[in-house]
C-alpha cells in the first residue's frame, strides 16, 4: 500500500535561497490550516461535479485523544545508584573569578607550590627566625589584607602593594591571566555542551518486542546504566494487559549486563524478525548484538576508529547491515563480520558552511539508497553508483525555514510509511516523502523549548487510526505527541494539535510534599536532561519509557479516549487529567506537615506554577485596588467572588476535584526515592539536627482542655474559611486579644517643605512627572483650559440662577477680563521666570524692593527665609484670612506641592484615612491646607498678569547665557513662591474688588 | 487617557466575550487586568510588572494548550488579549500573531464556538497588525471553505486580493500570490459547478457567464502555475478547463512545463498528469513510454512502472523487453513493493516471456548484478516462513522466479514445497511430484551433461 502516491498534493512554493525569516515566537503550531484544496475537483471526476465540493486542509483539527492514565510518570526500575546528578544550572562563563578563587583557596598546593618552594628558605612562620628569613608576622597582616577582595590596590598594607607589584604575576604557578582566559573558554564550551549536546542524538533507550501471546507480550528493554553510563543492560520486560486496565510492566529480576569501554550514546534497533540486531554507539567504537526470543544476547561485532562516530543505524531491510558515520564526514555501510564499505565522504557541510561536524545517516526505502544528513540538510545517496546524490531536504525557503534553523535529527519512518522520512529542526518537524524530495509533505512547529533529538514513530494500527510521532528533547525533557494520516491514496494531513506528555521533572508536584532538603535532592535528580525514550502501543494504550542522563527509567501510559470510552466511563477525560484543581492544591498544603512554601522553592514544574497562578487569580478578589480605572471592575468581581473563577473557567466546575493522589504512584515513588535519600544521608553524617520531639510531647501534656478546644475550633474555622475563600478575622476567633501596637504617625509631607522632600513625596505617590510638569509649568495650558471650562460652567450655572440682567452683565465683563489676562499667561510665564532668575544675580536688594517687586522673592532661599522670619510677626498683625501659621516658612514652602489641586484625590486612601484619623496636634490638619491651596492657586493665577508687568523694568543685564537659564530652570518654584507670596499682601488691598471674587469659584 | 484605555478594553474584550455568550448565560466576566495583578511594594503598577505577568500568562496558556486543557487556556486567553492594547507598535506584531494563533486554536477546541465567533475573531485580528493581513485573510477563507461557505470565502478572498498597504503588501508577496491563485481556484470551482447546467449543445445560453469565470480563473491559474512549486490542484483545474474548451495544445504545454521544467521540484504527480493526458488523447505508444521512462528515472518505485512494463512488453523489440525486466526488478527492490503480488507476477511474466524468446542471457545478466541483494532481501528463510504464513501465492510466484534464475536456494524451496504439500490434496500432489521428478531428472541429466 505504501507504493501508492496521493493524486494531489497541497500547493507549495518552491523557492531558492537561504531562509530570511527570523523566528519571532514559538507559537506557530496553532491556529493555522496551512493549505486547502477541494477533494473531488478535477477533470477525472468532473462529471460528478454537481455535488458540493468537499475541502480538506493540511492541518486538521480532529485527532485521536490520548489521555494520561496517571497524573505523573512512574519509575520503572530502582534508581541508578552510581549516577551523579549534576545541578541543572548552566555554568556561566562570567563566573570564572569565583572558580579561580575556589582553585586558589582549595587547591593552593597546585596553584602556588612552585613559588612556595622557592620562597621556603626566606619565609618562616616561626617567631625566632634567622636574619635573612622573613617572619610570617607581616604575612598575617598580608593575609588579612587579602580579605579586601574588592579593591586590591587600595590595600591594607603598603607591603602588599609592593609585593603585588613585585611578584603578582609569578607567585602562582600558572599565570592568572592565562588561567583565566582558559577557564573562561572552558566554561563557555561547557555551557554550550550542557545546553545542547549532539552526542546523545538518537537516544540510548530501546524496546524490542520479542514474543506475544494472549494477555501479555514479552519484550526487551535495552538501556545503559552505571556511573558513566557504560553498562549496557538488556532487560526482559513482560507487559501484561487486560481489556479494561492499563498494561502493567513486570521486569525480569536480572538484566544481561555488558561492560563497555565508553559511554553509551545511542542505541539503534532493527525490525525484529526471528532475531534482530541491536547496535550501540559509543564515541570511538560501535558494537552489534544479536537478540532473539529464545537465545541469549550475542555480541556479533565491534568496530573502533580514531574519529568519533556520530551515528549508527541498523538496516530495516537486511539483517546484519548497518550504517555508521563519523565526524570527519565519512559514511560506511557496515556488514557484520565483513567490514566497512565507504559510500560517501564529505569534508564540508552539504549546502552551506554550518561549522558542524555532526553527520547522520539513515536508510531509505531502497536497501542501497542511503540518507546522508548534516546540519544543513539531507541527501539521498545511491551506493551502487558514485555521484548519484539528490536532495531530500535542505534548509531554505522552500521548507519555509527560519534563519538559523538547523537539522537536529533525521529518521527513516520505516514502520509508518516506506517512503517517509522525519526531519527535525529546532523549530519545526518535517515529514518528507523521498519521492517528492525537497518539498515537505507536512510541517509542524513543534514549539519545544529545546531541540528534539529523539524521535519515535508508531504506525497506525488500523487504516482509520493516525500515525503517531513522538519527539523528545534533551534538556527540557519535553515529549510531544504529533499525529498525522495519509501519504498513500490520501494526501498527508496533520491530525489534531500537538500534545505534550508528562516528563519526570514535573512529577514532584503530584506527589506528597517532601522535606525541603529531600525535595531539593529529588528535584536535582529529576531535572537532569533526558537521554532517550521509546514507546510501545498496544491497542488503546500507549506506553512511553523515558531515560534520563542518570540512567533512571520512567514510564507513563496513555489511553485512547474514544466516544465509546466516554459513554462507558461517565467521568470525562479530566478525571485522569493532569490538571490539579485549586482545592487539591490547598488541601495538599493542609496535609503537609512541613511548612513549605511552594512559591519560594524554585520549581520547574509548570503545573505548580499554574496552580499558583490560579490561586493568584482568586486572590485578586481581595486586592484593594483603588486606582480609579479598575474600581468598577473590582466591584464587579467583589459582587460575585464565589463564582468568579468558575465563570471564567468553566472546566473547573466540570472537573471533579482530583481525588487523593494515586496511592500506587505514591508508593512507587517512595520506594524509588528511598535509596537516593539514604545515600545522601550517608554523605552527610554530621548533619546538624535540632531536636523538636520534646516540644511536641510537652504540648500534648501540658495543654489544658479549654486551650485545646480553642485550638481545635480555630483549626476548624481556618478550614472553613479556606473552603469559602474568605478572610479570617481575629475578632471572630476565640484567641486572646492582641496587643495592638498603634501604627506610627504617618509622615506628613507638609512637614518637609524642602524641594527634594516634596519631589520624593510626589514620586512616592506616582506623581513624579506631574510634579515636574507642575514645577516647570508645562501643564499650564491644560490648567488654563480647565480653568476656562470651569469658569464657563460656573458662569452658566450662575446665569441660570441669576435673574437680574445687570448681574449677568458684570459677570460677563469679569469673565472677559479674566480670559484676556489668562491668555497672556501661557506665553509670558516662562519669560518672567527667566527674568527673575537673572535678577537673582543682582545682590542689591532691600526691604522696600521686596515689597514692591515680588519677583525678587525668588532669589536665594536664604535671603528669602531671613526675610520671612522678619515678616512672620508682621503677617500675624495683618490678620490674614488664612490660619495663622506657627511656622510661616514651612507653610509657604509647601505651596509648590499643594498647588496641585487634584492631588488629594490621587493620594492613596490609606494614607489619607490615617491622616484623617490621627491629625497630629502640632501640625496643621490636611483639610485647611487643601482650602489654602485652592486659595493660593487663585492668588497665583490672578497675580500673574501683574507680575509680568513688573518684571519688565529690572533685568538690565539680559545677556545671560541661555544655557544657564536652562540649567536653573528645573527650580522655578521660587517663581510660584513669589507669586503666591505677593498676592497675599495684594489680596488684602484688593479684597473688595468684585472681579477677584468671581474667580473664587476655581 | 483612562477613558481611552477603558474604551479599548471594551473593544478587545468584546471579541472574546462573544465566545462565552452561548456557553453560559451568566453575565460576562470582566477580564482580569494583567497589568494590575502585580502591584509593586508601593502599591503601584509598572510596565515591567505587566510584561512579567503577561509572559507568565502566555506560558500558562501555552502549557494548558499543550496539555489540551482548552477551557483553562480560554480562561487565561481572555486576560492575555490585553497585550494588544498596551504594547507599542513594534511589539504588537508578534503579539497579534500569537493572539490570532492561540485564539483560533482555542476557538476550534472550545465547545459551542460558532462560525460567527470565528468571523468576528478573524476580522478583528486581521486589521490589528497589518503585517499579518494576508495570512489571516487566507486562513479565514480556508475556514469558510471548510465550513462550506464558498460564496463568503470568495468574497473574503477578493477583498484580500485588492488589499494594498504600502510596503506591507509587497512584503507579503508570496501570500498575495497564493491568494490570487486561490481566487482563480474558487472561480474554477464555481465554473465546474455550473458546467453541467450548460451542456455542449446549449453552450450559447450560458456561454457568457461561463466564459467570464473561465477567463478569470485561467488568468490567475496560469500565473501561479508558471511559478516554481507544487500546484497539483491548480494544474488539474486549469487543465480541466482548457480541455473543456478543447485547447489541448495549451494544456499539453502547461503539463510539459509542469513536469519537465528544471526549476520545478520533482513531483511524480506532474508526470502522472502528463501521462494521463497523453493517454486520454490517444498519444502514440512511444510517447507514453517516453514519459514513463522519465518518471522511472526519477521515481523508480512509482506504481505506473507496472504500466510501463506492460507497455514495454507490447513492443516487439528485444531491448524493450530487457528494459521491462530491469524496471520490474528495480521496482521490487523497494520495500513498499517487496510483498506486492502484482509486481511479482509482472516480473514472472516478463521472465517467462524472455525465457520463451530465448533471452535467458539477459535475465542472467540482470540477475547476476542483483543476486546478492535479492537473495538476502527476498529469499531469506525468514521471508519464506513469513510468506508461507501470510501469502502462499506470493511464495509460489517468488519460488517460480527463483527457479527461472536457476538459483539453488534450498531453504526457500523447502519451505515452498512444504506449503504446497499441505495445501494441495494428496493425489494432485503426487501427480505434480511425478511431473516434477521427471523435469528434475531431465534437468539433472542436462546438468551432468553440461558438466
Amino acid at each position: 500500500m505504501d507504493s501508492k502516491f496521493p493524486n494531489q498534493l497541497f500547493p507549495h512554493f518552491y523557492l531558492d535561497g537561504p531562509p530570511d525569516v527570523k523566528s519571532k515566537h514559538s507559537y506557530g503550531g496553532w491556529g493555522s490550516y496551512e493549505r486547502v484544496f477541494a477533494v473531488n475537483a478535477g477533470p477525472c471526476d468532473g462529471d460528478q461535479s454537481s455535488i458540493q465540493h468537499v475541502f480538506e486542509s493540511q492541518h486538521t483539527l480532529s485527532g485521536e485523544e490520548w489521555v494520561p492514565v496517571k497524573p505523573a510518570v512512574t519509575p520503572l526500575i530502582p534508581p541508578n545508584e552510581d549516577a551523579k546528578a549534576s545541578s541543572g544550572v548552566l555554568p556561566d562563563p562570567r563566573d570564572f573569578p569565583e572558580h579561580m578563587q575556589y582553585f586558589y583557596q582549595r587547591h593552593c598546593m597546585d596553584a602556588f607550590s612552585t613559588m612556595g618552594h622557592l620562597l621556603q628558605d626566606n619565609l618562616s612562620f616561626k617567631k625566632k627566625q634567622p636574619k635573612d628569613v622573613m617572619s610570617m608576622r607581616w604575612a598575617n597582616s598580608f593575609i588579612k589584607g587579602l580579605n579586601y577582595k574588592r579593591c586590591e590596590l587600595a590595600c591594607y598594607s603598603m607591603k602588599i602593594r609592593h609585593l603585588h607589584h613585585l611578584v603578582g604575576d609569578i607567585v602562582s604557578d600558572v599565570p592568572p591571566s592565562l588561567l583565566a582566559s582558559l577557564l573562561h573558554e572552558e566554561l563557555t564550551s561547557q555551557r554550550e555542551q550542557k545546553r545542547f549536546c549532539a552526542d546523545a542524538t538518537g537516544g540510548a533507550l530501546g524496546y524490542v518486542p520479542l514474543h506475544e501471546s494472549r494477555g501479555y507480550s514479552d519484550g526487551c528493554l535495552i538501556y545503559p546504566s552505571g556511573g558513566a553510563m557504560d553498562k549496557l543492560n538488556i532487560h526482559r520486560v513482560v507487559q501484561q494487559f487486560c481489556d479494561d486496565k492499563p498494561p502493567s510492566f513486570v521486569m525480569d529480576s536480572q538484566p544481561f549486563v555488558y561492560y563497555l569501554n565508553g559511554t553509551v550514546r545511542q542505541i539503534s534497533l532493527a525490525n525484529m524478525e526471528d532475531v534482530g540486531n541491536v547496535a550501540v554507539r559509543s564515541d570511538y567504537f560501535c558494537g552489534v548484538w544479536l537478540l532473539g526470543d529464545k537465545t541469549k544476547p550475542l555480541l556479533m561485532d565491534v568496530i573502533q576508529t580514531k574519529d568519533r562516530f556520530s551515528c549508527i543505524t541498523v538496516s530495516p531491510h537486511l539483517p546484519n547491515e548497518l550504517a555508521v558515520v563519523n565526524e570527519r564526514g565519512a559514511a560506511y555501510l557496515w556488514t557484520v563480520k565483513k567490514g566497512l564499505q565507504k559510500f560517501r565522504e564529505e569534508d564540508s557541510n552539504l549546502y552551506f558552511n554550518a561549522k558542524s561536524p555532526w553527520r547522520w545517516c539513515e536508510f531509505s526505502s531502497h536497501p542501497r539508497v542511503m540518507v546522508y544528513a548534516d546540519r544543513t540538510g539531507a541527501e539521498l545517496t545511491d551506493m551502487r553508483s558514485a555521484d548519484s546524490n539528490h536532495t531530500l531536504f535542505r534548509i531554505g525557503r522552500t521548507a519555509a525555514c527560519m534563519s538559523g534553523e538547523r537539522v537536529i535529527l533525521a529518521k527513516y519512518l520505516s514502520k509508518s510509511h516506506a517512503h517517509h522520512h522525519l526531519i527535525n529542526t529546532q523549530f519545526s518537524t518535517y515529514v518528507m516523502d523521498e519521492r517528492v524530495p525537497s518539498v515537505p509533505m507536512l510541517k509542524w512547529d513543534h514549539m519545544m523549548e529545546s531541540p528534539p533529538m529523539f524521535a519515535c514513530d508508531l504506525p497506525a494500527q488500523t487504516p482509520r487510526q493516525t500515525c503517531k510521532l513522538l519527539l523528545g528533547a534533551q534538556r527540557s525533557q519535553e515529549l510531544m505527541l504529533l499525529q498525522y494520516t495519509g501519504g498513500r491514496e490520501h494526501v498527508c494531513q496533520t491530525r489534531g494539535s500537538i500534545q505534550k506528555l508528562l516528563s519526570p521533572k514535573e512529577s514532584l508536584s503530584h506527589l506528597n510534599l517532601l522535606l525541603p532538603h529531600k525535595r531539593h535532592l529529588a528535584q536535582k535528580r529529576l531535572n537532569v536532561p533526558a537521554a532517550g525514550f521509546t514507546a510501545v502501543q498496544k491497542k488503546d494504550y500507549l506506553s512511553v519509557f523515558q531515560l534520563t542522563e542518570t540512567g533512571d527509567i520512567f514510564y507513563q501510559t496513555l489511553k485512547l479516549h474514544t466516544d465509546q470510552t466516554a459513554s462507558n466511563n461517565d467521568a470525562p477525560e479530566q478525571s485522569v487529567s493532569v490538571q490539579p484543581t485549586v482545592e487539591t492544591g490547598e488541601s495538599e498544603n493542609m496535609q503537609s506537615h512541613t511548612d513549605n512554601d511552594d512559591q519560594s522553592v524554585q520549581s520547574d514544574s509548570e503545573t505548580e506554577g499554574r496552580r499558583a497562578a490560579l490561586r493568584h487569580l482568586e486572590v485578586i478578589d481581595n486586592v484593594d485596588n483603588d486606582d480609579l480605572n479598575t474600581l468598577d471592575t473590582n466591584e464587579n468581581i467583589r459582587k460575585e467572588p464565589s463564582n468568579h473563577l468558575i465563570g471564567n473557567n468553566p472546566s473547573c466546575s466540570s472537573i471533579p476535584p482530583n481525588p487523593s493522589k494515586d496511592p500506587d504512584l505514591q508508593a512507587a515513588w517512595n520506594k524509588w526515592f528511598k535509596p537516593i535519600f539514604k545515600k545522601a544521608k550517608k554523605r552527610h553524617p554530621n548533619f546538624r539536627r535540632i531536636r523538636t520531639d520534646y516540644l511536641k510531647g510537652m504540648m500534648g501534656k501540658k495543654l489544658n482542655k479549654p486551650k485545646e478546644d480553642r485550638l481545635m475550633r480555630l483549626r476548624k474555622d481556618l478550614q472553613e474559611v479556606m473552603r469559602k475563600k474568605e478572610m479570617l478575622l481575629h475578632g471572630v476567633t476565640y484567641l486572646p486579644h492582641l496587643n495592638v501596637t498603634p501604627v506610627p504617625d504617618p509622615v506628613d509631607p507638609d512637614d518637609w517643605p524642602d524641594d527634594v522632600s516634596q519631589r520624593l513625596a510626589a514620586s512616592w505617590e506616582g506623581q513624579w512627572t506631574f510634579w515636574w510638569e507642575e514645577k516647570l509649568g508645562l501643564n499650564r495650558d491644560k490648567k488654563i483650559a480647565a480653568l476656562r471650562r470651569k469658569r464657563r460652567r460656573a458662569k452658566q450655572a450662575k446665569a441660570r440662577n441669576r435673574t437680574s440682567l445687570s448681574g449677568s452683565f458684570t459677570s460677563s465683563v469679569s469673565y472677559q477680563e479674566s480670559l484676556s489676562g489668562l491668555s497672556t499667561v501661557g506665553s509670558q510665564c516662562l519669560g518672567s521666570g527667566d527674568e527673575t532668575l537673572e535678577n537673582s544675580s543682582s545682590q542689591a536688594t532691600d526691604m522696600e524692593e521686596w515689597r514692591a517687586r515680588p519677583e525678587i522673592h525668588s532669589k536665594s532661599p536664604i535671603i528669602l527665609r531671613r526675610f520671612l522670619n522678619e515678616q512672620s510677626t508682621a503677617e500675624k498683625s495683618f490678620g490674614s484670612p488664612r490660619k495663622s501659621p506657627t511656622r510661616p516658612d514651612q507653610d509657604l514652602l509647601t505651596s509648590p506641592s499643594s498647588i496641585q489641586v487634584e492631588r488629594p484625590a490621587s493620594r492613596t486612601p490609606s494614607v489619607a484615612a490615617g491622616m484623617d484619623l490621627n491629625p497630629p496636634a502640632s501640625l496643621p490638619s490636611t483639610r485647611p491646607t487643601t482650602v489654602q491651596s485652592k486659595r493660593r492657586k487663585e492668588f497665583y493665577l490672578s497675580s500673574l498678569p501683574t507680575s509680568q508687568i513688573s518684571t519688565q523694568d529690572p533685568a538690565p543685564d539680559g545677556g545671560y547665557s541661555s544655557q544657564r537659564v536652562r540649567l536653573s530652570s528645573p527650580t522655578p518654584s521660587h517663581r510660584s513662591l513669589s507669586s503666591q507670596r505677593v498676592p497675599q499682601f495684594r489680596s488684602l488691598s484688593q479684597a473688595s474688588q468684585p472681579k477677584k471674587k468671581s474667580r473664587m469659584g476655581f | 487617557m483612562d477613558d481611552i484605555e477603558t474604551e479599548l478594553n471594551i473593544a478587545a474584550a468584546a471579541a472574546d466575550s462573544r465566545e462565552d455568550e452561548g456557553r453560559n448565560h451568566v453575565p460576562i466576566k470582566p477580564a482580569v487586568l494583567l497589568h494590575q495583578s502585580h502591584p509593586d511594594p508601593r502599591g503601584l503598577f509598572t510596565a515591567a510588572d505587566f510584561l512579567k505577568s503577561n509572559r507568565k500568562c502566555l506560558n500558562l496558556i501555552r502549557e494548558a494548550m499543550l496539555r489540551h486543557n482548552w477551557q483553562e487556556a480560554a480562561c487565561y486567553f481572555s486576560s492575555y488579549i490585553q497585550t494588544l492594547e498596551v504594547q507599542t507598535l513594534s511589539q504588537v506584531f508578534p503579539a497579534s500573531e500569537i493572539t490570532w494563533r492561540l485564539g483560533t486554536e482555542i476557538l476550534h477546541h472550545v465547545p459551542n464556538s460558532s462560525i460567527d465567533d470565528f468571523n468576528a475573531f478573524y476580522e478583528q485580528l486581521k486589521n490589528f497588525g497589518v503585517r499579518n493581513y494576508s495570512k489571516i485573510c487566507l486562513e479565514h477563507c480556508f475556514h469558510l471553505l471548510l465550513n462550506k461557505q464558498m460564496d463568503e470565502a470568495k468574497r473574503q478572498l477578493s477583498i484580500a486580493d485588492s488589499w494594498r498597504y504600502g510596503k506591507q503588501s509587497t512584503a507579503q508577496s508570496l501570500m498575495k500570490k497564493l491568494i490570487r491563485a486561490y481566487c482563480g481556484y474558487l472561480d474554477y470551482l464555481i465554473w465546474s459547478e455550473k458546467k453541467p447546467s450548460a451542456p455542449d449543445s446549449e453552450e450559447a445560453g450560458n456561454n457568457h457567464e461561463m466564459r467570464t469565470y473561465f477567463r478569470q480563473a485561467s488568468v490567475t491559474l496560469k500565473d501561479i502555475v508558471s511559478q516554481p512549486g507544487v500546484w497539483d490542484p491548480f494544474v488539474l483545474s486549469y487543465i480541466h478547463m482548457l480541455e473543456f474548451y478543447e485547447d489541448e495544445e495549451a494544456a499539453l504545454q502547461v503539463l510539459e512545463n509542469y513536469a519537465y521544467n528544471k526549476e520545478f521540484p520533482l513531483n511524480p504527480n506532474a508526470h502522472v498528469y502528463l501521462y494521463q493526458f497523453l493517454k486520454r488523447h490517444q498519444a502514440p505508444q512511444a510517447k507514453l513510454i517516453g514519459s514513463l521512462r522519465i518518471l522511472h528515472s526519477l521515481v523508480p518505485s512509482h506504481e505506473l512502472m507496472l504500466e510501463l512494463c506492460s507497455l514495454l512488453m507490447h513492443t516487439k523489440q528485444k531491448s524493450d523487453r530487457e528494459e521491462a525486466l530491469a524496471v520490474s526488478m528495480d521496482l521490487l527492490e523497494f520495500s513498499s513493493w517487496k510483498c506486492d503480488m502484482k509486481a511479482w507476477k509482472c516480473l514472472l511474466e516478463i521472465m517467462n516471456k524472455l525465457k520463451k524468446k530465448k533471452c535467458m542471457d539477459a535475465v542472467k545478466k540482470e540477475w547476476d548484478v542483483r543476486r546478492s541483494l535479492w537473495l538476502s532481501l527476498h529469499y531469506r528463510s525468514y521471508n519464506g516462513r513469513k510468506d508461507s504464513r501470510e501469502n502462499v501465492q506470493l511464495l509460489m510466484v517468488k519460488r517460480d522466479v527463483l527457479r527461472i534464475t536457476d538459483e539453488n536456494n534450498r531453504e526457500y524451496f523447502r519451505i515452498a514445497l512444504k506449503i504446497e504439500r499441505e495445501s494441495k490434496p494428496k493425489k494432485e500432489r503426487l501427480r505434480k511430484r511425478k511431473e516434477r521428478m521427471v523435469t528434475k531428472v531431465k534437468e539433472k541429466k542436462k546438468k551432468t551433461l553440461n558438466d
